[in-house]
């Protein structure tokens, strides 16, 4: 009996500590969790696409300059699952996008709420399971 | 005499006439009857048995004009134009997924498996699959995938598969013949025989060809004694360069040419 719990709270420990290599590959690697993103641009390009879809927003800064914002997230399918088309962005569409910032400090992060012009609200990842 | 000799004509020619009307019918008592009007045994839920693996012998992934009809592909002027001017490397190259309906006759097996109310395609090569329902539902609409939209339904003794929804970067054979996000393929597998299908394959695309225009092959079992489909993998020791060469490389200067030096990925220790 003693045993049978040794192997099961081993068990279950081991799959919790698979939990975060599992949300999602490169995550960890390459976004932080503590550097949340708020942006709201038009679109340039939007390529849904495997392994990961990208949305590229262009977004003026307050100097007046505007740069090239890259948010990383799902795939293809699980956009597609997620209610996108390939049509649902459009270049020159004003949108805001929340997400989390490259460790690198570049203007790329893992995307996680988009808004459309309409106001509707479009699910890119989430906090367990990233985009 | 002549009168003798005359009936002896008559009957060798009697004999003659009964022995060709009759061989005909003699070889198809010996032979069980195949061709389109060959019933095919059935599955429990009384459809069609198309199970089992098959492949195809021809040269039709190098070239898919070979089993063209009138070994023809109809195209539009501005296509052929496009195709000119697009990627001059086939995209298996890069591991891409053949697209429909080139995958059928990749020059790899395949099985098919079924189920009440859907067929499932496992191919050999890159381990694709297309898992069919068979009940006529809608396509999906939205996205382009390497393999489509398949959506299936029985007549009679053929399987009929509507696939839309394929990606326009796929091409349908290593001679660079491509499409566009309009391609639309309807499939037939019949049984012809113990050990053969007839694939027939409609292909339109009104931004590619001027009309819908038809390829077939017969398709054979393979009969080999214990015979599985095993791994066709494509990315491994390929360190991140094409793994086929250039079939047609591009003219010099072309933006789209590539260099035949590749980068050989150094082994990192961690």
């Amino acid at each position: 009996m003693r045993l049978a719990l040794a192997i099961l709270v081993t068990v279950v420990g081991l799959c919790l500590a698979e939990m975060p290599a599992m949300a999602h590959h490169s995550f960890a690697a390459e976004y932080d969790r503590d550097k949340p993103v708020k942006v709201t641009g038009t679109i340039s390009k939007f390529d849904l696409t495997n392994p990961h879809s990208w949305i590229y927003v262009e977004v003026k800064g307050a100097d007046g300059k505007t740069a090239t914002w890259g948010f990383e997230t799902a795939s293809l399918i699980a956009m597609f699952r997620r209610g996108f088309k390939k049509d649902t962005l459009k270049a020159g569409m004003l949108v805001t996008i929340e997400g989390f910032q490259a460790k690198d400090g570049t203007h790329t992060a893992n995307g996680q709420k988009l808004t459309l012009p309409d106001g509707k609200l479009m699910i890119l990842g989430s906090e367990e399971s990233p985009g | 005499m002549a009168k003798e000799l005359k009936s002896a004509f008559l009957l060798v020619a009697i004999v003659a006439a009964l022995l060709a009307t009759s061989s005909p019918a003699s070889a198809q008592a010996i032979r069980p009857k195949l061709g389109p009007s060959y019933v095919a045994p059935r599955t429990p839920d009384g459809k069609p048995d198309l199970q089992g693996i098959w492949e195809t012998r021809n040269a039709a992934a190098f070239d898919v004009s070979e089993v063209a009809e009138g070994h023809e592909i109809p195209y539009l002027p501005e296509a052929l134009d496009r195709e000119q001017k697009g990627p001059r490397v086939d995209p298996i190259a890069h591991c891409k997924m053949p697209g429909v309906p080139r995958i059928t006759y990749m020059p790899f097996p395949f099985q098919i498996m079924q189920r009440p109310g859907y067929v499932v395609f496992m191919y050999e090569y890159l381990h694709d699959q297309r898992i069919i329902q068979t009940n006529s539902r809608p396509h999906i609409d939205g996205i382009d995938l390497w393999l489509g939209d398949s959506v299936g339904h029985w007549e009679g003794n053929t399987l009929v598969v509507d696939v839309t929804n394929l990606d326009e970067r796929s091409w349908l054979d290593s001679a660079r013949h491509t499409h566009s996000d309009a391609l639309h393929v309807v499939e037939r597998y019949t049984r012809t025989g113990p050990n053969t299908i007839n694939y027939e394959a409609t292909i339109e695309d009104p931004k590619t060809y001027t009309r819908p225009w038809k390829i077939s092959m017969p398709l054979y079992r393979n009969t080999e004694p214990g015979f599985e489909l095993r791994e066709q993998e494509c990315t491994e020791g390929d360190n991140g360069r094409p793994i086929h060469p250039l079939y047609r490389p591009a003219p010099k200067g072309d933006p789209l040419e590539l260099t035949r030096e590749y980068p050989v990925k150094k082994e990192t220790s961690k």
